[in-house]
């Protein structure tokens, strides 16, 4: 009798730990979840500023409780709750092998920079193997975020050829690759392209002469199908393509760049709306740039002040250069004044202002055409903490939108209560007081098991949840073998003692060998499987090992106890 | 309450019959592995899936019309009962920061700009990743069943050990050709699926092969065929009841769950029936038929 009670005090010792493992986790998704809806609603009626002051601060102090209680807890996947999960690789293949060497480690500091300015609730960012990157994100609008963290954000001072210089640039890259492609059609091609060439003066000339107003080149005709300059119009006076060409002018553009002229380089701004439909700058650029934006001290979001028409109420970034990259700045527009000088972001001209004069204290501006200020907000974060050593690709993404995750979990949750209330009931109508023991040891296998994987700041994915559900399973299992052969002895006309004595201790084998034997597969998938099916071995490992604990050992000493302290005549299994 | 009441079927006797019933699954299954072959998903080809869905329906057309606009008229594409689209797409470059969600997401503003929509799911997965998750997923199948192979011929023999694995293989396939049939797609979710399965098909052998074991120690008058007989007719109730527990289970994620539970769902409810099949009609049999070819001289 003493043996048993020492038992239970070792089972309720379990079980009061199991409770100090899952409060957090409560805490958190359940007991914190009121207070944030009751603060938010205490901020919305506040009715001044003295007020909203309080409730926000003591807002702030539960965020960092709930950050705080969040390291401690279970967790949901983002397959459950949504969320972005990435994986993203870093390209070394253009750096050398000196800064190869720590590029990984550059790149995840560059990206655990950004993600915290960026402020989202607890993210994971972790380098997996020698080059990769993981990025783990709940709840996010993704693409931003995507941008955010992959941008090399490489900047550069370039300068701006004029227009003319670009026409002609262009005509020339078109002849060349006429007299290209033609060489084997013969003469023929050389004389179709004589006229485009005396037709262009007045083309040029009748594109500038409408200023202001946008024009098609090809409308003035004469320029051939398929040209560069067909694809061109004018929009506030640079070159532009339409987005619906720009992907096949971008590769007739690339395919000519053998004819590019010298020292100077063909890049897009980005794609802007005008009239409706949207088109994206074309610019030349002198290839060398003026200066390199390595030393950015700070990058600050700000809404447009400047005259321009088209950008008022747009966001603007402003930069302030460090002093040294201020000096050059200032040698730089103290040159060209005049001139255009374009802030080019990982080879996309963001702005090409006119210098107007020269600029002495480093601070800079790009503007952007967004009246919404994200872009400019992150642009700003990314500017800040640095460009990435070498650009990196996203080679794996899994998202989930949190209207998906949260639709799945509520479905999920019902059928699992629905099948295990069947269960329940099934095991007791069968085996009567054999089948509530089993319930017993069935809820407490789930709730040592969430208890453990807490412990183990385990997070709880899809794949997880199968392996509670097989967890599940192999209980039932291992109660219903015991039980049979507890049958068994007692048709073999034992009594309710030597029954239940036997019965276990039979059963014990199969138990210890059929879960063992599915331990091995899940250790084996463990080392072998990727994140998804380490999350399933790591819930069967755990659940089969209190598996054989509660099923074999907790009802047993309930049984015990039960036999030995009331009087049962026939034991009902 | 009993279910089963005490059993004497001649399991063992009628091995030829089973064997031959297995036989004929094995070849549909293999037929149909070859014949129909299986859709692979994105985890394992490379490539991109997309959920979205609209505000209000749109068409099938419409859609392939936008995908085409950006280049990718030949991307699968399917629409569930609500009106969600999965799209599929080879791995391709979209050049810098692109994705195909982010070509396809301006687009799809672009040509529904009345008509909001969500992405509920992306899944990229680059070329490289998906051959090193293959190469994954069959090493962890092989290590897994080799570490099987090992504990049963430790714990039992090796012959109990080769029957095991056979079964697993046999449970494998048989799922394996379901999942062609049913045209499902082999995604991580259902290798998981997979795995549970095997999971429950080692279990159910065991649970016999331990009967026999414990019978023919306990039993000395008996020939080993009326053993296996023996210790099946047994363990049948076990059987049933804990097969029915988790039948109960899994039609409740059947009818309740989310598509994705549903199916995980399914190929389990295959599995299971699968796996108490190749438990009493395999695993014991061939151990059977092993015994009768090579008789042991002294069982442990």
């Amino acid at each position: 009798m003493k043996g048993i009670r020492v038992k239970f005090i070792g089972l309720l010792v379990v079980v009061a730990l199991s409770i100090w493992a899952l409060y957090p986790t409560y805490r958190l998704y359940s007991a914190i979840p009121k207070q944030e809806k009751a603060l938010n609603e205490r901020l919305a009626r506040a009715t001044n500023k003295d007020d909203s002051g309080r409730v926000a601060l003591e807002i702030a102090e539960l965020q960092n409780v709930k950050a705080s209680v969040h390291k401690r807890s279970l967790n949901l996947g983002l397959d459950i709750v949504g969320g972005m999960h990435l994986t993203l690789e870093v390209d070394k293949s253009k750096l050398s092998a000196e800064d190869a060497k720590d590029a990984g480690d550059r790149a995840l500091e560059v990206i655990r920079n950004r993600v915290d300015e960026f402020g989202v609730f607890e993210p994971v960012i972790q380098k997996v193997g020698r080059d990769r990157i993981l990025v783990q994100l709940p709840g996010v609008d993704r693409e931003r975020a995507k941008n955010l963290i992959g941008q090399t954000a490489q900047l550069k001072f370039q300068l701006v050829q004029e227009e003319r210089a670009t026409y002609d640039a262009l005509k020339v890259v078109d002849e060349k690759t006429k007299a290209g492609s033609g060489a084997d059609t013969g003469k023929a091609a050389k004389a179709e392209a004589a006229p485009a060439v005396k037709a262009d003066t007045s083309v040029l000339q009748a594109m500038l002469d409408t200023t202001g107003k946008d024009t098609g080149l090809a409308a003035a005709g004469e320029i051939e199908e398929g040209a560069l300059l067909s694809y061109v119009r004018t929009t506030g006076g640079d070159f532009s393509v339409d987005e619906r060409d720009y992907a096949e002018f971008k590769m007739l553009l690339e395919r000519a760049r053998p004819y590019w002229p010298e020292g100077y380089e063909f890049l897009f701004g980005p794609s802007e709306p005008v009239e409706g439909s949207p088109v994206r700058r074309l610019y030349m650029l002198k290839a060398e740039p003026e200066m390199l934006g390595s030393a950015i001290k700070d990058a600050r979001p700000a809404p447009y002040q400047g005259s321009e028409p088209g950008l008022s109420n747009t966001w603007i970034v402003n930069l302030s250069l460090g002093r040294k990259d201020a000096g050059v700045f200032a040698q730089v527009t103290g040159r060209n004044i005049g001139r255009r000088l374009a802030i080019v972001l990982d080879n996309v001209v963001k702005s090409a202002p006119v210098i107007q004069s020269r600029i002495p204290d480093g601070n800079a501006m790009i503007t952007t055409n967004d009246v919404n200020p994200d872009e400019s907000r992150d642009l700003a974060i990314v500017l800040r903490s640095g460009a990435l050593p070498a650009p990196v690709r996203i080679v794996e993404e899994r998202s989930v939108g949190a209207s998906l995750g949260s639709d799945s979990i509520r479905r999920g949750i019902l059928a699992a209560v629905v099948g295990s209330l069947a269960v329940v009931l099934f095991m007791i109508i069968y085996y009567s007081v054999g089948g509530v023991l089993a319930v017993i040891a069935l809820a407490l296998n789930i709730f040592f098991l969430l208890a453990v994987l807490a412990g183990l700041r385990a997070t709880l994915t899809l794949p997880g949840l199968a392996g509670i559900a097989l967890t599940i399973g192999m209980a039932v299992d291992a109660n219903v073998l015991v039980f049979e052969r507890i049958r068994e002895e007692m048709r073999a006309g034992k009594t309710n003692l030597a029954a239940v004595d036997t019965g276990y201790a039979r059963a014990f084998v199969t138990i210890i060998d059929s879960n063992a034997t599915t331990i091995i597969t899940a250790i084996a998938l463990y080392f072998v499987g990727t994140g998804a099916i380490r999350g399933f071995a790591i819930t069967l490992t755990a659940g089969l090992i209190i598996n054989v604990l509660t099923a074999v050992f907790v009802t047993r000493w309930i049984f015990d106890w039960w036999l030995s302290r009331f009087h049962v005549n026939k034991l009902r299994v | 309450m009993r279910l089963i009441p005490e059993t004497h079927i001649d399991f063992a006797g009628k091995r030829g019959l089973f064997f031959g019933l297995t036989g004929v699954l094995l070849l549909i299954s293999i037929g149909s592995l070859v014949f129909r072959g299986f859709k692979y998903g994105v985890d394992f080809t490379g490539g991109s899936l997309l959920q979205i869905r609209f505000e209000k329906r749109v068409s099938v057309e419409a859609m392939r019309s936008a995908l085409s606009a950006v280049g990718e008229g030949g991307a699968t594409i399917q629409q569930d009962e609500r009106g969600d689209f999965f799209v599929r797409v080879k791995p391709k470059d979209f050049g810098g920061q692109e994705t195909f969600s982010s070509v396809l997401g301006r687009q799809l503003s672009a040509a529904f700009s009345d008509n909001p929509f969500e992405v509920l799911r992306e899944e990229t997965v680059g070329p490289q990743v998906s051959r090193e998750l293959q190469g994954k997923v069959l090493l962890a199948l092989a290590i897994g069943l080799i570490g099987i192979l090992i504990y049963v011929s430790f714990r039992f023999n090796f012959q109990f050990g080769v029957a095991a694995v056979m079964s697993l293989v046999f449970v494998t396939v048989i799922e394996l050709c379901f999942l062609s049939l049913t045209g499902m797609e082999i995604t991580m979710t259902v290798i998981a699926a997979l795995l549970t399965v095997i999971g429950y098909a080692v279990n159910d052998s065991i649970v016999v092969s331990d009967r026999i074991r414990e019978d023919v120690r306990k039993i000395r008058k008996e020939t080993f065929l009326q053993i296996v007989n023996r210790a099946l007719n047994e363990t049948l109730s076990r059987t049933v009841i804990t097969g029915l527990s988790v039948f109960f289970v899994l039609i409740a994620l059947l009818l309740l769950g989310a598509a994705s539970i549903r199916d995980f769902a399914a190929i389990m409810l295959v599995g299971m029936v699968m796996g108490t099949y190749s438990s009493i009609f395999v695993v014991a049999n061939a151990v059977v038929e092993w015994e009768q070819k090579f008789p042991s001289k002294r069982r442990r």
